[in-house]
């Protein structure tokens, strides 16, 4: 079966300076894939690949494949790439109108009129992102009036409404406290049965909680990847081993704070 | 009076001294502190004193045509130096009218022309643009009149003005006779002075809305075109709101140019071919050869008048951005409202 998103020998340059080195890596059917891997590695850059969404930085050159469905990103107008290939950022990004309209914005422009329909939509979308409760009562209020956690989780119910296969998310809990990132890592695993998603984070723990398989990434190469629990507990690479190692054990894992051992970049969750 | 501070404060000085070793002594540098705040709050003084001072001046000087005309100076069409009989209705009208022309094509060009920079030009381009722009609006205003004089207003008249008045002339707007210089002139070259106002505020403006912004519209698959029209525009409503309330205060405020190509006739006619003056115009232009009390009186009053409307205009401006604000829609996001808090935003 063809995966949903393929990357192969995939090379990208910011000008002169290379951000992905032949890259390999596939996404396959309703999976949660993290990747993971120090600032700087092109771990975004590579979720940017996949939606196109690095079309808008000037000077990108891009060598070798990118599939969408065994379709070649490049071959598919970046609009209808996108409206099936979704994204979450790092900071909640509403627009700047009320919470029914942030949702119902998708939808909209892509022709549907209908007021029923569209408050079917947002009614359908806000309750997938776990959001629908806390919102039902001001659906007209300014959706910056919401908090940083909400906010993120109307960004989803945002992407979910133009209803995409894929949905990709650039560390979308960097940004929040443990208690609007525990929401968001529920809401995961909520998705996970119906999307396929791909998760980039620096949280570890994150991505040892939500996702089936992990990809781990180092200096613009794809370094390892597996099934979590593997990656985890038996890395095959001594990179992805030292990568691991450094990170502090949290309390609710291991009890104690573990040992930092020569980390290889920055470690750990913020 | 050294000598009871020294010794009224010693306990104090000697602990600062001892604190902070080389430096001047206490009451010398809290000396120094109040020097510098009366220096800084005389100075602030002397800007309200200067707006004041103006006002009272004009006030002053227009006293005698205040008590001859009364209010209907606002709205008495005549303007007689040799009957000494005055009335401000078609300056007002020519500010309004000409100031509205400048206004709408100022506002659209400069608008579109600081989408162009911030949105579709590449790097290169966008920085000779930007320099240009920049230049432009530091031509001083006498040589836009000159421009206005010989190249536009022949322009103008030959291409313009007399085929369309002689088609069209029934339509009140289009009517004749056509003499070159008139509103449309004044407003064309009022509107191209003003452009590089309007296009570099906007391209802050613009520039200041979060590229992250951009990225989420455009991750939900819209064009670009309609990412600038559903998320860009709405985000940047209120510094807009602002580039044009400047637009309109520099369009009011600007004599030279438009004295020069506006046809300094004393008339209220809608035709955008008709000769006129501007509050500021009129003032220019008869300044010199007012020497009637009264006319210098009526000269002053449309002064007085010109001063007000800049005042209303900014204190406009300044109660629409802040409305704007308050709807919280200029609120960046994740502006830190509180966690799950009732946050009330702005």
């Amino acid at each position: 079966m063809t995966p949903v998103l393929e990357a192969e020998h995939l090379h990208l340059m910011y000008g002169a300076r290379p951000a992905l080195h032949d890259v390999t890596l596939d996404v396959r059917e309703h999976e949660v894939l993290a990747i993971i891997g120090p600032s700087g590695c092109g771990k975004s850059t590579l979720l940017r690949t996949f939606n196109r969404m690095n079309d808008r930085i000037p000077g990108v050159r891009v060598i070798g494949s990118v599939r969408f469905r065994g379709r070649s990103v490049f071959d598919i107008e970046p609009t209808s790439l996108r409206r099936q290939v979704g994204m979450v950022f790092q900071r909640p990004t509403p627009f700047p109108m009320s919470i029914f309209d942030n949702v119902a914005y998708g939808p909209r422009m892509h022709g549907v009129r209908d007021r029923r329909r569209l408050k079917e939509i947002v009614e359908t979308s806000l309750r997938r992102a776990a959001l629908w409760d806390e919102v039902k009562d001001k659906l007209s209020a300014p959706a910056a009036a919401l908090s940083g956690g909400q906010q993120q989780r109307l960004c989803i119910a945002r992407t979910l409404a133009v209803e995409p296969q894929v949905i990709l998310l650039d560390e979308p809990t960097s940004a929040l406290d443990p208690g609007a990132t525990a929401k968001i890592e529920e809401l995961i695993e909520e998705l996970a049965g119906a999307y396929t998603i791909v998760l980039v984070t620096h949280n570890l723990d994150q991505a040892e909680r939500v996702s089936d398989r992990v990809a781990f990434m180092l200096a613009g190469e794809v370094v390892e990847v597996g099934p979590t629990a593997e990656v985890f507990e038996r890395p095959r690479d001594p990179r992805t081993e030292r990568y691991l190692a450094g990170r502090p054990l949290t309390v609710a894992r291991r009890g104690v704070r573990g040992p930092r051992l020569a980390p290889v970049g920055e470690w750990g969750a913020r | 009076m050294t000598k009871r501070s020294s010794a009224g404060s010693a306990p104090v000085a000697r602990r600062s001294s001892g604190s902070d070793p080389g430096g001047a002594p206490a009451a010398l540098r809290s000396r120094g502190d109040r020097a510098f705040r009366l220096a800084t709050m005389l100075a602030a003084a002397a800007v309200l004193a200067a707006a004041a001072a103006i006002a009272f001046v004009l006030l002053r000087a227009s006293a005698p045509a205040i008590s001859r005309f009364g209010p209907a100076f606002l709205v008495r069409a005549d303007w007689d130096p040799i009957r000494l009989s005055f009335g401000a209705l078609p300056f007002v009208w020519g500010t309004l009218y000409t100031t509205a022309i400048a206004t709408v094509l100022a506002v659209a060009a400069g608008v579109m022309t600081a989408l162009y920079l911030t949105e579709v030009a590449g790097g290169g381009t966008r920085a000779v643009l930007g320099f240009t722009i920049e230049f432009l609006a530091a031509i001083p205003s006498v040589i836009f009149g000159l421009w206005g004089l010989y190249v536009l207003i022949p322009w103008l008249r030959d291409h313009v003005a007399v085929p369309l008045s002689m088609r069209a002339g029934d339509f009140p707007l289009l009517a004749g006779p056509v003499y070159g210089p008139g509103m449309l002139a004044a407003g064309l070259v009022l509107a191209v002075m003003i452009v590089p106002t309007v296009a570099a505020v906007s391209r802050e403006v613009f520039a200041s809305v979060p590229e992250t912004l951009r990225d989420a519209a455009y991750a939900l698959g819209v064009t670009r075109w309609e990412m600038v029209r559903t998320v860009l525009l709405p985000a940047a409503k209120g510094g807009l709101l602002g580039a044009v309330v400047l637009a309109v205060g520099r369009a009011m405020g600007e004599t030279m140019a438009v004295t020069m190509v506006i046809g300094n006739a004393a008339a209220v006619s809608v035709s955008l071919f008709a000769p006129g003056n501007t509050m500021s115009s009129v003032i220019a232009n008869q300044f010199a050869e007012a020497t009637e009390r009264l006319h210098q009186a009526a000269l002053m009053e449309i002064g007085l008048l010109l001063f007000l409307t800049t005042l209303l205009v900014n204190l406009g401006a300044r109660w629409l951005a802040a409305r704007t604000a308050a709807r919280a829609m200029m609120v960046p996001p994740f502006a830190g409202a509180p966690e799950e808090g009732q946050a009330d935003a702005a």
